[in-house]
């Protein structure tokens, strides 16, 4: 169809973007038009470049050199946050950056400006606030504090402050980055209608998102990255779910080595009924030396499972059966007592001890074998953590180097380095490869595979089937707090059904949050 | 690809291990040291008489012992990430009472032990706001504080108590191996500080809590009992120094209290500075007391006002916490280059 909007202006135009980070080539000579008037869809897996590219983008990173941007015709250098702004490049983030005390006014002020320094005048402030708000369809109180504001109503108001020029001549360029991860059925279709609505005006809009079916309803072309190349570049009424799919995931299965492993008959993990805040009577069992999945959309209990099974949540019923011991009530410490060792996801908030060096940061896990007073900190430590980091394959291997120097995925495995040292019999990891890079993925996948080999029981949450049907013997899907599927194999279309099960319900039926 | 990778990195460790792993007597590591020498040099010229002598030397290793010790029993807290704001009060309540007490006749064994008995009950309470209501440890200990002042002043009605046991007098003011016993007490209990920090997993647990204590839970690590003990010790041990110091001055002040608060955090502060970057640590500490001590005495000696010991904790005070941040700054930036500003 589109001849006619493919010769819209061009209101954004980047040739050759590249960023390297430490030898890791991250983003590879990516070009990217955007078109005033049009939705571009960015797609890709996790790690494909997408968060790259957009931090280049908003002047968070600066990119290799070769790269040429213009906006309107005006080329300006990427690398600083103030040109992109002054560029009229705007961005909104997945958690808005909106400050949940002050009302739709005080937020949108706070980027625009009030009218006059010395004298708010609250009624001026409000009408201008409430003019910003019609123009992207949004009708909310702007002084009520934005907190209580329904989800999508914030997210109006967060586009609303990104596109406080848009009556300016230039065009406005918005990046939505996963707009709609907290919003139900009903209230994506509000956003979309104001999306619509925003381009009308010759807005140009990058959707950013991996729900492949919203980024083909709102978008007008899509752009397909994967391992940092720009793949494909469509018009999204070329392209269907299984078509857009395909084009991420490339089908290129890793060369992982599956090492033999030798699965006991019988279980080695039972759990019964197992309930927490978001579990509704989880029951499963995995064998020794099985690397068992745990999949699930965010909320579906997924997210809560790793924390419950390691002593990091609260057991509101149930009990696990491990090696023939009922176990009916867990704390973290006990957890580990008993064998179960948890790899919490987020590594910054929830892994590593910024202040301290790696070797702290690994030998953290059974510092006492002889007790709280014990002598540590001599040559004997500082050995065995670089043991340790040799094992899990850290690079540089420097036990007294700062925790905060190393590599993300460097991090990670030193996090996992910790959990292996306590010898568990039963490993949960919760998101254990994300936003680590290709080479680091790869390397923490070929360490659960060798400690499954060696009969540790490896289970692993994650919102990414891909990642999942990787290494995993067996997945079980959770939805609304209960397992639902329990899938063999890691078959291809093992993704498919894992994507299935997880999301069959419709969203209408979701909850929204308040 | 890996071998890239790996040579890149490590390209990029040796590059930035060097302003982390300095020589072990540079200026980065102990520049209190080298400053604290230059002091001396510029006092010797200047004051050579009054501030280049064995009187000198002695009385400010003896003055500031309790100082340094109150600041090292603080280090427990601190590494765990809590404040402890109560130890001053807790110092001048402890120095009333144990006077209070023994010139009234008690014993002094009694009177010392009810005197820890008190620390104790007092770091119980900081740490169950802290730890069991979740109160945070700036605002708690500073109410626990007022507290402990308003019950000195209930006590001694703002005079001085004298009148103390000969022999109390003695375990706080003589002098060994041509030191004042302060020293001593001093040396032994930074020893034993000093392992239990460096060398024992307790320690190191303080410091894993102190610096993510949501990680360290999820890690296994026990975190109530810890931060309990912690406020417990820094309370005892600023109970203990109320007691020395009385014995020191051979009467009960009421006010001697709160001139140990801004020292003892100014020095731990500053010592956070010292031979371990960003990190609490007890010889640092020692080094802070003593620098900021000669810095003091000069003045006082050269004839300068009364007021510039408190003009020059606080001034130390705001460098050292400066310092620390000017520290943890250069290796972030060494490590992401963020392009943003400065290199425009």
């Amino acid at each position: 169809m589109g001849s006619v909007e493919m010769d819209a202006p061009v209101a954004l135009r980047a040739t050759g973007l590249s960023k390297t980070f430490t030898g890791q080539k991250a983003l590879d000579d990516v070009d990217l038009t955007l078109r005033a008037g049009r939705v571009c869809g960015l797609v890709g897996q996790n790690g494909s470049g997408k968060s790259t590219l957009i931090k280049l983008l908003a002047g968070y990173h600066r990119p290799d050199p070769g790269a040429h941007v213009e906006v309107a015709g005006r080329s300006f250098d990427l690398g600083s946050s103030a040109a992109a702004e002054e560029m009229n490049l705007r961005f909104v983030h997945q958690d808005l950056a909106l400050i949940g005390d002050l009302d739709t006014i005080d937020n949108l002020a706070l980027q625009r400006g009030f009218h006059s320094r010395w004298w708010i005048a609250n009624r001026r402030e409000a009408a201008t606030a409430h003019r910003l708000l019609e123009a992207v369809g949004c009708e909310a109180d702007v002084r009520l504090p934005v907190s209580r504001l329904s989800a999508v109503d914030r997210t109006l108001v967060a586009v609303a402050r990104a596109l406080r020029d848009i009556e300016d001549e230039r065009p406005t360029v918005l990046v939505l980055d996963e707009p709609t991860e907290a919003l139900t059925k009903v209230e994506v279709e509000r956003l979309f209608a104001s999306i619509r609505r925003v381009t009308a005006l010759g807005t140009a809009v990058l959707y950013v998102s991996h729900r492949l079916d919203e980024v083909l309803e709102v978008s007008d072309d899509i752009v397909v990255l994967r391992d940092g190349r720009l793949v494909a570049t469509r018009e999204a009424d070329e392209l269907d779910g299984s078509s857009l799919l395909r084009l991420i995931v490339g089908r290129e299965v890793e060369q992982l080595e599956d090492t033999h492993r030798p699965k006991s008959g019988g279980s080695l993990l039972t759990v019964h009924g197992l309930s927490g805040a978001s579990c509704v009577d989880v029951s499963f069992s995995a064998q020794r030396g099985e690397i068992l999945g745990i999949a699930g959309l965010d909320g579906s209990g997924r997210d809560e499972l790793p924390y419950l099974l390691g002593g990091a949540a609260r057991w509101q019923g149930g009990s696990i059966e491990l090696e023939g011991r009922a176990i009916t009530r867990m704390t973290t410490p006990t957890a580990a007592e008993h064998g179960i060792v948890l790899v919490p996801g987020d590594r910054l908030r929830n892994g590593i001890l910024p202040a301290l060096s790696a070797q702290e940061n690994v030998t953290l896990s059974r510092l006492d074998p002889v007790g709280p007073l014990a002598w540590i900190g001599g040559r004997r430590e500082r050995r065995d953590a670089a043991d340790w980091l040799g094992t899990t394959g850290v690079v540089p291997n420097e036990p007294e180097r700062a925790i905060e120097l190393f590599s993300g995925g460097n991090q990670q495995k030193v996090v996992i380095a910790r959990a292996l040292r306590r010898a568990p019999t039963v490993l949960i990891l919760d998101e254990p490869v994300q936003g680590v890079d290709a080479g680091a993925r790869a390397a923490i996948f070929q360490l659960l595979l060798d400690a499954a080999a060696d009969g540790m029981t490896v289970l692993i949450a994650s919102t990414e089937p891909e990642d999942l049907i990787t290494v995993c013997d067996r997945t079980v899907v959770m939805r609304e707090g209960r397992v639902v599927a329990d899938l063999e194999g890691s078959a291809a279309n093992t993704i498919d059904r894992i994507v299935e099960s997880s999301i069959s319900v419709s969203r209408d039926q979701k909850e929204p949050v308040e | 690809m890996s071998t890239v990778e790996h040579a890149s990195e490590a390209t990029e460790s040796r590059r930035e291990a060097q302003p982390r792993q300095p020589w072990p007597l540079g200026f980065s590591r102990i520049g209190g040291v080298y400053i604290g020498l230059i002091l001396v040099g510029i006092y010797a010229f200047w004051i050579p008489d009054t501030f280049f002598t064995h009187a000198t030397l002695v009385d400010v290793l003896g003055s500031q012992a309790l100082t340094a010790i109150l600041t090292i029993g603080l280090l427990l807290p601190l590494a765990a990430g809590l404040y402890d704001l109560s130890i001053g009060a807790m110092v001048g309540f402890s120095a009333i009472l144990m006077a209070q007490w023994t010139s009234g006749g008690m014993s002094i064994e009694l009177a010392f032990a009810l005197v820890l008995l008190i620390g104790l009950v007092v770091g119980l309470v900081n740490a169950f706001f802290v730890v069991v209501v979740g109160i945070n440890s700036f605002i708690a200990t500073l109410a626990m504080s007022s507290l402990l002042i308003a019950a000195n002043t209930a006590v001694s009605n703002n005079e001085l108590i004298v009148g103390l046991p000969s022999t109390l007098t003695k375990i706080g003011s003589s002098n060994v191996l041509g030191l004042p016993i302060t020293v001593w007490y001093l040396v032994a209990f930074a020893v034993v500080m000093w392992w239990v920090l460096e060398h024992t997993p307790f320690g190191r647990y303080l410091f894993a809590i102190g610096s993510n204590k949501e990680a360290a839970k999820l890690a296994g690590v026990r975190t109530t009992g810890k931060l309990f003990v912690s406020l417990v010790v820094s309370a005892m041990v600023a109970a203990v120094v109320g007691a020395i110091l009385t014995a020191k001055l051979g009467a009960g002040s009421p006010e001697v209290g709160s001139s140990y608060l801004l020292p003892a955090y100014a020095a731990a502060f500053l010592g956070a500075t010292q031979v371990k970057a960003n990190r609490f640590n007890v010889i640092g500490a020692l080094i802070a007391v003593y620098v900021l001590a000669i810095g003091v005495k000069g003045l006082q000696l050269g004839g300068a006002a009364s007021w510039v010991s408190e003009l020059f904790n606080g001034v130390a005070l705001l460098l050292a916490v400066s310092l620390a941040r000017l520290q943890g700054l250069r290796t972030k930036v060494q490590w992401r280059r963020f392009a943003r500003g400065k290199e425009k």
